[in-house]
């Protein structure tokens, strides 16, 4: 899978194509207008992360210009800004998704992978770990044979889990990916602990193995022990 | 009172007293020069009488015009003149008459000669007068008027057309005001201030609705760099407990800075009036809405919901205004709740109230809604969601309340 991240801040490129890579990803990177449009004039990419806002040329340029050449191209936009306005702008223009930052890294490899199951060329659309397997189309998870009974949000927590396996998962990367904006309204993240519980419990009850693990006073990370 | 009254209204009145004076003027001048005309005549018809007796022919008398009397005695010659009222015979009325007396001494004979001529009444003249300036007067008015008319349909018609057009300039319009030119010094003067005024207000607009989008980007990049670093350093292997704790701790910094920043810029958009498009927003329709999105996070906090919702009320706003009011209101009451809780939500036509139990205040409720302001400085919270839900109500003029009533809080929406 190969991704192009435009990016001007070289920091957060950096982190970003740091940490894609090490979840898997073939990176490139450009940090401006210029250096995207030479490297997309050259190379054919699966995914373009896209921000918005570069120094020396608009981001919706590069998007039209992209959904011209390769429309098979999936397009993530990040940016900062964050209005609705520019919200539709991007995803009229063609954009598949749209993360603003700041956002979680984990909730970013959330997106890219959502972003492959729907692109229609990958055929992916079973995620498996060990013997949990799920079906993203139907959003049904089945342990051997038997499927489970989820509730919507246990489902997007262990859909969560699985993509960003491995990798420790704090409470408010969790809530946000939960309940989004939502979760302003809520002091503290118990209510997380609720939700683990008992998906736990329903893994286990089924048959399979309890992936998660707690971590102290950060989070939470699915792996095998 | 319209400008042309005012100016119509001073003409009127320096008319009139111009035309007073005018007409005081006149009735000195006519009757002085009638007067003199008048004693000059009787002295030529006295010199004529005079020259008759002298040439011994007989001279008329008609009393009370002529009258000439042979003295006894031998008098000096002189002459007088005066005004005297008398009875006239033929128009059977007293009437003033002008009167010259005369006494000559004629082939050695005293005469008295006594001539007397009507003298015009003085309310002959000012009726004569008045009715002249009268008319002069009429004419005046009707012309100003009409000619009045004349301007404020034609040369005021720009000044009416541009004060529209002012009245109608939104801050956020994409082009400059277009005013109607006019070749009057004043309304080309007027219009050029205007012009330079909602050119610069519109830029001025224009740089900090810019500074709003740059301070987002600057000040989230950054963030979004803080939290990627911070969220990589708690998956590095071999780290410690310790470490872990002090980097969660930052990571949980960042969260709240993150929050804080969107919140500022989220007030500074509705300042911005950002939020400008409106659209028919059924109340009930909204308030469901909110509340069953909102239910998970209310069954989780333990808390119970009762709901009336009795309104068929549709407002005009922006519907990702009205969604974030509704939403940080029950969130406030979700918040700051004691655990199992009660949570009411009343809708009866265009008044909301959301009550909630919680603990007592020891401020005034009013002062929550202002920004940062919180009931307990140890709490988690921003302080911001109330002051946002107060400035959405002050951008469509809705009267938001915020009062207690023992354990519980109550807050008040007339939308």
């Amino acid at each position: 899978m190969k991704l192009l991240i435009i990016e001007d801040h070289i920091e957060l490129l950096r982190t970003v194509v740091g940490y894609l890579s090490s979840e898997g990803f073939l990176c490139e990177e450009a940090a401006t207008y210029a250096a995207a449009e030479e490297k997309l004039g050259v190379y054919h990419y699966d995914i373009v992360l896209l921000d918005l806002t570069l120094p020396d040329g608009s981001g919706l340029d590069i998007l039209r210009k992209l959904k011209e050449d390769h429309p098979e191209t999936g397009i993530l936009i990040l940016s900062a800004k964050d209005s609705l306005d520019d919200r539709l702008k991007g995803l009229d223009e063609g954009a598949d998704d749209y993360i603003t930052k700041p956002f979680h890294l984990a909730e970013l490899n959330s997106r890219l992978n959502a972003l492959i199951r729907r692109s229609s060329f990958q055929g992916r659309r079973t995620i498996t770990f060990n013997e949990i397997e799920i079906e993203t189309d139907a959003k049904e998870v089945r342990i051997g044979e038997r499927l489970l009974e989820l509730t919507k949000k246990e489902y997007d927590l262990l859909l969560y889990f699985v993509v960003n396996k491995g990798r420790l998962l704090t409470k408010e990367a969790i809530a946000e990916h939960l309940w989004g904006d939502q979760i302003d309204m809520v002091d503290n993240f118990d209510f997380i602990y609720t939700h683990i519980k008992n998906l736990r419990k329903k893994l286990t009850l089924s048959g399979g193995t309890d992936y998660v693990q707690t971590v102290y006073a950060t989070g939470y990370k699915f792996t095998e022990r | 009172m319209k400008l042309l009254q005012r100016t119509n209204r001073t003409y009127l009145l320096f008319s009139v007293l111009l035309l007073i004076i005018a007409g005081l003027f006149l009735y000195h001048l006519l009757a002085g020069v009638i007067e003199d005309e008048i004693t000059e005549k009787l002295i030529v018809d006295k010199e004529r009488i005079v020259q008759k007796l002298r040439a011994g022919e007989p001279v008329p008398h008609l009393p009370p015009i002529i009258e000439v009397e042979t003295l006894p005695t031998h008098d000096v010659k002189s002459l007088s003149v005066s005004d005297t009222v008398l009875f006239d015979p033929v128009e059977e009325e007293r009437e003033p008459f002008r009167e010259v007396r005369a006494i000559e001494v004629i082939n050695g004979k005293s005469y008295q000669i006594t001539l007397r001529h009507v003298a015009l009444e003085s309310h002959d003249y000012y009726n004569s007068i008045g009715l002249a300036l009268t008319i002069v007067l009429l004419l005046t008015l009707t012309g100003l008027w009409f000619i009045n008319r004349t301007i404020s349909k034609s040369l005021w018609k720009p000044f009416h057309n541009n004060l529209k057009a002012l009245s109608n300039f939104a801050l956020d319009q994409e082009r400059p005001i277009a005013l109607q030119q006019s070749t009057i010094t004043e309304f080309a003067e007027l219009n050029r201030a205007i012009e330079e005024l909602t050119e610069r207000v519109r830029s001025d607009y224009h740089s900090m609705k810019e500074f709003t989008g740059n301070a987002a980007h600057e000040m989230q990049t950054p963030l979004a760099v803080i939290r990627a670093t911070l969220e990589e350093a708690l998956q590095t292997d071999g780290i410690t407990r310790e470490q872990a704790t002090l980097i969660a701790s930052a990571y949980g910094s960042s969260q709240r800075l993150a929050k804080l920043n969107q919140s500022l810029l989220f007030l500074a958009k509705i300042e911005n009036r950002q939020f400008a498009s409106v659209e028919d927003i059924s109340l009930s329709q909204a308030v469901q809405h909110v509340l069953e999105s909102m239910q998970e996070l209310v069954l989780t906090a333990g808390l119970t919901l009762e709901t009336t919702i009795d309104s068929e009320f549709i407002t005009r706003a922006h519907p990702m205004l009205v969604d974030t009011l509704l939403s940080n209101l029950v969130g406030n009451a979700i918040k700051h709740n004691r655990p199992e809780g009660l949570i009411r939500v009343e809708l009866r036509a265009n008044l909301l109230r959301i009550l909630n139990s919680g603990h007592p205040l020891e401020v005034d409720p009013m002062t929550l809604l202002n920004r940062f302001s919180k009931a307990s400085q140890s709490s988690d919270s921003l302080g911001l969601g109330l002051s946002i839900a107060q400035k959405i109500c002050q951008n469509y003029n809705w009267n938001i309340r915020y009062t207690t009533d023992r354990e519980w809080h109550i807050l008040t929406v007339e939308f």
